[in-house]
């Protein structure tokens, strides 16, 4: 479970690209946006100008990965010809992120895979804008990158008080040995998860293979969530993680 | 205590949570990143051609507060937790301690901002918020004191 608190390093920061976790190849990043644009409301009877919120902001400026061209999970491999489509970072407390760890997730267009060098060190750097129009890229982690080969009910997260304005998460299947699963998130009003959660999301992934998927509803969002990860045959490892849109 | 000590040590930042309470987020404040309190007043150039010497009048003021906290997602209080909901608006308020934590007659700078930016970058290897307010609403901030 999560060790919420003030300990979130670059140490143990971790990077989920569609199907791939490419932390181990991961070598910087800039600044992960979250900002609005200042309106301006100054009348000219008043004396100190002030703003409102206008439009908002997502996106990673320079990612940057080592130049790793192993198949399938190398970073050049995942982020060469600009194909992400699903990002998301989990910020361990002082470990590797667990369920209940912030996130930042987002669906995105990948802008760049320039390649340079760090330090004699061959590296690709990328930038991600957000593709969709969920409003909020903070969440948190509801299935964190831990191997599976049984059902699997993930603890429940006390996500705070119920929203009303829809929801975005991301699923990343980073290893699979060819069996079946189902993946969905449930909601609760309670937490007890014993018969009066509803599901929440459902993804189409069936965890036969490496895939990424992304997934925006509408509507209320209760306060705890949880991530289940339904085994009908094999291993899997699974990272999930949501958001909750803003009002604003 | 009045005087010439007031020092980053005793400085404390609140801000509200998106539901309108007042958290204080001096714990999570990185040393040295904050710029809190005041006016910048817009010079409006009044330079005629045959003057001798540039001068100038007072226009719009400006009051923005920037601020870096650490990512802490403690429940309720942590600094992450707090700004998450960005953008919003709330009171902010800002106290400069005399040789200890501010107390009744201390300096403070108080008024409604907006938070617009809750960015998360790495700084020192911790990750952090890179908080931006602007004043809100029609009633600027203010100098006060501590009450």
């Amino acid at each position: 479970m999560a060790n919420p608190g003030k300990n979130k390093t670059l140490r143990y920061l971790r990077v989920f690209c569609d199907g791939a976790n490419l932390s181990g190849d991961a070598r910087a990043v800039g600044t992960l946006k979250n900002s609005c644009d200042a309106v301006e409301l100054t009348g000219w009877g008043e004396s100190i100008k002030n703003s409102t919120w206008g439009w908002r902001t997502i996106g990673v400026d320079g990612f940057a990965a080592l130049i790793n061209d192993t198949a399938v999970s190398g970073a050049l491999t995942v982020m060469q010809d600009s194909g992400i489509d699903v990002v998301t970072f989990a910020f361990g407390g002082g470990d590797e992120p667990e369920t209940g760890d912030p996130a930042y997730l987002m669906g995105t267009t990948q802008l760049q895979d320039m390649v340079g060098w760090d330090g004699q060190a061959g590296n690709v750097t990328a930038n991600f804008d957000s593709l969709d129009e969920a409003s909020n890229p903070i969440g948190v982690v509801l299935s964190p990158a831990t191997s599976v080969s049984a059902t699997t009910n993930c603890d429940s997260v006390d996500n705070g008080a119920s929203s009303a304005y829809g929801w975005a998460a991301n699923l990343h299947v980073i290893a699979s040995d060819g069996g079946t699963w189902a993946f969905t998130i449930e909601h609760s009003s309670t937490g007890a998860f014993a018969g009066e959660e509803a599901t929440l999301a459902t993804f189409a992934a069936d965890g036969s293979a490496i895939a990424s998927e992304r997934q925006t509803g509408t509507g209320t969002v209760e306060e705890y969530l949880r991530a289940v990860l339904t085994r009908t045959s094999g291993t899997v490892t699974a990272v999930i993680a949501l958001s909750r849109n803003t009002a604003a | 205590m009045a005087g010439k000590n007031k020092v980053e040590r005793y400085f404390r930042i609140s801000f509200d949570d998106s539901s309108g309470n007042p958290r204080d987020l001096s714990a999570d404040l990185v040393p040295g990143s904050v710029k809190a309190g005041g006016v910048v007043w817009d010079s409006v150039d009044m330079l005629g051609v045959s003057d001798s010497v540039r001068h100038s009048l007072w226009g719009w003021g400006s009051s923005p507060v920037e601020a870096k906290f650490f990512l802490n997602d403690t429940a309720t209080t942590g600094a992450h937790t707090v700004l998450k909901s960005a953008p919003y608006a709330g009171t902010l308020t800002a106290q400069w301690g005399g040789g200890a934590a501010p107390t009744t007659g201390d300096p403070e700078w108080e008024g409604e901002y907006v938070l617009l930016a809750a960015d998360i970058s790495f700084d020192g290897g911790r990750a952090v918020i890179n908080a931006k307010f602007e004043p809100y609403g029609s009633t600027p901030p203010a100098w006060g004191t501590v009450s």
